[in-house]
């Protein structure tokens, strides 16, 4: 995604390709946690990043109107 | 300037008002559902009062959500599992990284269990006020507070991490030698109560230091209490460091709600995106849309699951500003700041007080010092309030000399004081530094009319 430096406002198309962004990284932590099998060094730095992205739906995705759930360490939110 | 420049998210902070009530509703319904599904509190509390969260169905039946207070959450947690947290908590034990604790001011502290995202939230919020305080990258923030179970500025320290600012703790140290280290370091910034504030500005003046010449501080922000939204008060702070001063408002259970903007608008900004602010009638409990109408205001932290706060009632009296605020922020404004406690507004000789307007009148004078004491009591049937004042260190000596000086300040501080709280006092003005010094919350406002009676 490049950012156009001409755009006007914070149009919902430029949010949604922000917040796919979001879902993605989100999905990939998951997935990482997933892979790991309980290895501590990746299960808890993985906590950490979800958490983080929480913050990044909270001050985005949560405006787009998509379910997300309140809870960074559990499934089926925004990833989808 | 780019609304990237001025605003932390420019996307939420300018959000038009209509697509904000949407946000937040949304965001309540959520919220609701989760405090009612998880924690075993909220469970009790709506199945008592015959709530569901399927009942919100508009942002008008927001006000059908059962209101909570300190007493019921200590409750709640008293002899019940798991320990200490007992019913309020809404997650795991196991998912609790963080405690703190209430102050205990008024009763059993509160324990607050918070998760890891729980932290990131309060440091979220702490982001946004402190980027809308001039914070940045370059700035050296100093923390002068003790670290400890309270929560305090533990969210500024790493709220101001995660901005990117370098941060100095100034756990330990005595005011002294956090002066010292302020000017040694050159820090840029630092964060205290207004009490706190005040006396490291007297500490600084025993020793012989200019602040204003000898430390490099551009922004302080106060919290803890309503000094900085007192305009006495916060000129008093900005003359003594050559400063800002800025104000924020929260605490343990909520979060960090509230914040003072670089533009000062004369109040601070609600956090619309993460926090739902209602203003009940101090009467009657009617919602209060309009400005400059007091009341108490019930607040819901949006995204906190550790241990949630859905309107919860925090007895802080606020009113809503009547115009928005020149930084271009859609988030309203509360004029004033917290006017009061509700529960701190008392009935004298049938006048109704708040201790924040003898602050301002007694700080708005040069000639004394920012502590005093007020006490009211009964002398038969009838009220009598006595405040205690000290002369500032200028005026301590000329006043030794000239009594009548004295007397002039005593007579202009009643008058003042009558005009402006409609109520009579008995004015003492003690020796210098005889009143008692706060580290941390202050209790200047004494009524003893319950124990006289009993």
């Amino acid at each position: 995604m490049t950012p156009s430096p001409e755009r006007e406002g914070w149009t919902d198309e430029y949010l949604e390709e922000l917040d796919a962004h979001v879902r993605a990284l989100r999905r990939e932590a998951l997935e990482l946690r997933r892979c790991a099998q309980g290895m501590q060094a990746f299960t808890r730095n993985t906590e950490r990043i979800l958490a983080s992205v929480r913050m990044l739906e909270l001050n985005l995705s949560d405006l787009l109107g998509r379910p997300v759930t309140l809870a960074s360490w559990e499934e089926g939110s925004n990833s989808e | 300037m780019a609304d990237t420049e001025r605003y932390w998210n420019p996307v939420l902070e300018t959000l038009p008002a209509a697509r904000l009530r949407e946000l937040q509703f949304r965001k309540f319904k959520r919220i609701v559902s989760w405090a009612y599904e998880r924690s075993p509190f909220y469970r009790s509390v709506y199945d008592e009062s015959g709530f569901r969260p399927d009942m919100l169905q508009t942002f008008a039946d927001i006000p059908r959500v059962p209101k909570v207070e300190k007493s019921m959450l200590r409750g709640a947690q008293e002899d019940k599992e798991p320990h200490p947290y007992g019913d309020l908590l809404a997650v795991p034990a196991e998912r609790v990284t963080a405690f703190r604790q209430t102050s205990g001011t008024t009763g059993r502290p509160v324990y607050q269990g918070d998760t890891w995202q729980d932290w990131d939230w309060w440091a979220e919020a702490w982001s946004y006020l402190l980027y809308a305080q001039g914070y940045r990258s370059a700035d050296r923030v100093f923390l002068p507070f003790g670290y400890n179970i309270f929560v305090a500025f533990w969210a500024a320290h790493y709220a101001a991490e995660k901005m990117g600012c370098e941060v100095v703790p100034g756990g330990v140290l005595g005011t002294e030698a956090r002066i010292e280290k302020m000017r040694e370091i050159e820090a840029t910034a630092f964060l205290a109560t207004p009490t706190y504030v005040l006396g490291m500005a007297n500490a600084a003046r025993k020793m012989g230091l200019d602040l204003r010449k000898d430390l490099s501080i551009r922004r302080i922000t106060c919290a803890g209490e309503p000094g900085a939204s007192i305009p006495a008060t916060k000129k008093r702070m900005e003359e003594a460091f050559g400063a800002d001063v800025y104000d924020h408002c929260g605490a343990t259970e909520i979060g960090a709600w509230g914040f003072e903007c670089d533009a000062k608008p004369g109040g601070i900004h609600v956090n619309e995106g993460m926090f739902l602010a209602e203003v009940e009638d101090l009467k009657t409990g009617e919602i209060v849309q309009e400005p400059g109408r007091r009341g108490r205001l019930v607040i819901t932290a949006l995204d906190r699951v550790g241990m949630p706060c859905v309107r919860f009632d925090s007895k802080d009296v606020v009113q809503w500003a009547d115009e928005p605020c020149e930084c271009g922020r859609t988030f309203r404004v509360f004029q004033g700041g917290v006017l009061g406690r509700a529960d701190d507004i008392v009935k004298v000789k049938g006048v109704l007080l708040a201790p924040s307007a003898i602050e301002e009148i007694v700080r708005s004078f040069d000639e004394l010092s920012e502590e005093y004491q007020v006490t009211v009591a009964k002398r038969g049937d009838l009220d009598e309030i006595s405040l205690k004042v000290e002369p500032a260190p200028d005026f301590a000596q000329r006043a030794a000399e000239v009594a009548e000086e004295r007397e002039q300040v005593i007579e202009r501080l009643a008058h003042e004081l009558r005009v402006k709280t409609n109520l009579g006092y008995k004015i003492q003005m003690v020796a210098p530094e005889s009143l008692p010094r706060y580290a941390l919350k202050a209790k200047r406002f004494h009524d003893r009319r319950k124990e006289m009676a009993s």
